[in-house]
């Protein structure tokens, strides 16, 4: 990659910056290239990795706002601002600021939640280890990679898919009632098979007691044909019993089950689908 | 100075291990800051981002990017502040330390002094405790 396309890249992909922190940032490694010389050029070039490894470095000394964590005697302190507030108590006021107005820049990009809740040290704390420790002083990761995509949709882009969802209303909303209608359908044809499950179980039991009745009232009058009366009747309680068990079986362990692969699912496409918006 | 003591003694911890070029221990956010005000705070006309990035890769293992966060929030903490210099042809930007950044230099110094300190202790004291 020549020096022109990796700079006009760099600079594509700092577009959603404020113009001020992108000059800035390209001044830098303008100034950078220069004064690595035009004989080891490809190396420097290489060597500041691509242009969206870099852009993504550029931005997380952006989101640090004025925070960030760091290793003292005394352990680990998650927020800069706190630990600057005890040693330089008479700077304490501009320290906020520089971490608000970090915040504030931040907030255009992926502004972490617990910057405004500074208690939530925890939290921090995390966040810090994985953007500093791996994505900038750290070696180059591939979790940076895997990082890039989740940008934050710029306004535009929201603008036009909201305009686009509001175009297309009739479209998606036959579609709507379409899948709640099959929905619903199979609902109904599950509620119907289980409920006739229940009546094929129910039915077995009680003509299984019924027939061994009948055969102990005839046991007297005829004792062979009465035996096997009982007998069949005692078959057919086995078979109910037998079904009765499946059924509560099923409904105890496959119900539980299905639900939480529905759970599951919808997790799946919705959760992390929330997250990219 | 005690800035050329601060870089022997992060150089001095962030040793090599042999064959591998690899560091045996990383270097956090404050004592990357620290490294960064010791090697600007050497010139008092200022230096630039380049050579910054050359010296410090002198003694800590950083790729060339990484700097660039480290003085930008430097400079928005008011420790760093650049100027615009003329140099063959071209604007060039130097940064330079400022009062604010002196004072947070000494206190890493004077911290990171304390911090080595127990450390050698542990190291080479932990028989006392017996």
């Amino acid at each position: 990659m020549s020096r022109e396309q990796f700079m006009s890249r760099l600079t594509e992909l700092l577009q959603d910056l404020s113009p001020a922190e992108r000059e800035e940032a390209i001044q830098y490694y303008n100034d950078y290239l220069d004064d690595a010389g035009d004989e080891n050029l490809p190396e420097v070039i290489a060597s500041l990795g691509t242009p969206e490894e870099l852009a993504l470095s550029i931005r997380s000394g952006l989101n640090e706002g004025g925070a960030e964590g760091e290793f003292t005697e005394s352990g680990y302190h998650a927020g800069r601002v706190h630990s600057q507030n005890e040693i330089m108590t008479t700077n304490s006021a501009d320290v906020q600021k520089t971490g608000e107005q970090g915040t504030e820049q931040a907030a255009q990009n992926e502004a972490p939640e617990f910057e405004k809740n500074p208690d939530n040290a925890y939290y921090q704390k995390q966040y810090y280890e994985n953007t500093q420790g791996k994505g900038v002083y750290g070696r180059r990761s591939t979790d940076e990679g895997e990082l890039l995509p989740k940008k934050k949709m710029s306004a535009g882009m929201l603008a036009l898919v909201i305009t686009l969802a509001i175009f297309t209303f009739p479209l998606w909303i036959g579609l709507l009632a379409a899948v709640f209608g099959i929905a619903f359908s199979l609902l109904c044809v599950l509620a119907a098979l289980a409920f006739s499950f229940v009546v094929i179980a129910v039915a077995l039991v009680v003509g299984g007691l019924m027939v061994i009745g009948a055969g102990i009232l005839e046991i007297a009058a005829a004792p062979a044909g009465a035996l096997c009366i009982v007998g069949a009747g005692l078959i057919l309680l086995a078979f109910g019993v037998l079904f009765t068990w499946l059924l509560v079986f099923f409904c105890a362990k496959g119900i539980p089950a299905t639900w939480n692969g529905i759970k599951r699912l919808w997790n799946k496409i919705f959760h992390r689908g929330g997250k990219r918006a | 100075m005690p800035a050329c003591c601060i870089l022997q003694r992060a150089g001095a911890f962030v040793k090599r291990r042999k064959g591998e070029d690899r560091m045996v221990f990383n270097t956090g956010a404050a004592l990357l800051d620290a490294i960064v005000l010791a090697v600007v705070s050497h010139e008092t006309d200022g230096t630039y981002g380049y050579k910054i990035t050359q010296e410090v890769r002198e003694v800590i293992e950083i790729s060339e990017s990484t700097l660039y966060p480290v003085l930008r929030r430097l400079q928005k903490e008011e420790c760093l502040e650049v100027h615009d210099m003329e140099c063959a042809g071209r604007n060039r930007r130097y940064y330079v330390v400022t009062e604010k950044g002196r004072a947070q230099l000494n206190l890493y110094i004077s911290e990171w002094y304390r911090y080595s300190a127990k450390l050698n202790g542990i190291f080479e004291g932990g028989l006392k405790h017996e």
